[in-house]
């Protein structure tokens, strides 16, 4: 009986340590984007939000972004980017940020940047006419 | 002298003409709504109030063409319509609208809407001059 509790115990553990390791890796990313005539510019900072930007618990190793207009970044140390959409074309762009971690560990972080034309623009999915 | 007058002023009423013909304007608004992993909206053609679809003339569309942008459209006599869009969910649908007013023979240049969905947790991001 007391055998069994300790596997069960140390099974619990293992799960928990599993657990751990798999949210030991975070890629979030804001950005900032403004229009430039028929250009789009952007500014993209993996440490943002403010408490729960981009973190390894082995620490960040590098960064690849991937601009979704087949640019990129390439793997760079660089937390903070910039990227202009020359000509920018609705409805946009899908923008992702991989987080490579210094014990192998990554994860990838994709989110869609809205380009309206003109008066329409965006149409915001929020319960309200927009 | 004469002659190249009422040239002139023939030219000049058919520029006009031919600029009436692309009188009418489209215009909407959508209310969208995550229903489960669906999408609800419904679209109105008489919104923005301040600049509605309208005809030249002042008048209301004879149609409407809806491009839901998920394959799917409308051709009809409403300006209301409602549309579901189901999982799974690209990242944008694009939305067009163009209306006709068939006593004036008008037929408006399209308007466009995008909705932005969000995946994966981070949400869309605007341009807007703001961190988003």
């Amino acid at each position: 009986m007391k055998s069994a509790l300790r596997i069960v115990v140390l099974s619990l553990g293992l799960a928990c340590g599993a657990a751990a390791a798999q949210a030991a890796v975070t890629a979030n990313f804001q950005a900032n984007c403004q229009w430039s005539g028929n250009d789009v510019n952007c500014v993209y900072d993996a440490n943002r939000p403010a408490g729960s930007g981009s973190s390894c618990s082995s620490g960040i190793k590098d960064y690849f972004w991937d601009y979704g207009d087949y640019n990129s970044s390439g793997y760079t140390t660089s937390s903070f980017v910039s990227h202009t959409y020359v000509n920018a074309t609705y409805p946009g762009y899908s923008v992702s940020l991989s987080v490579f971690c210094n014990d192998g560990t990554s994860t990838t972080t994709t989110r869609p940047i809205c380009i309206g034309i003109g008066y329409y623009g965006c149409i915001n999915i929020n319960g309200t006419w927009n | 002298m004469k002659r190249a007058l009422s040239l002139g002023l023939f030219v000049l009423g058919f520029a006009v003409l031919a600029a009436s013909a692309q009188a009418a304007t489209a215009n909407f608004q959508a209310n969208c709504s995550y229903s489960g992993s669906n999408i609800n909206c419904v679209f109105d053609a008489n919104r923005p109030s301040t600049s509605p679809s309208r005809c030249g003339d002042g008048s209301f569309p004879t149609a409407y063409f809806w491009d839901y942008g998920d394959g799917s459209s409308y051709y009809g006599s409403s300006a209301f319509v409602s549309h579901t869009y189901y999982a799974p969910l690209p990242s944008w649908y694009e939305i067009n609208l163009s209306v006709f007013c068939t006593n004036t023979g008008e037929q408006s240049v399209t308007a466009t809407g995008v909705i932005c969905l969000t995946y994966g947790g981070g949400g869309c991001i605007y341009v807007n001059g703001t961190w988003n």
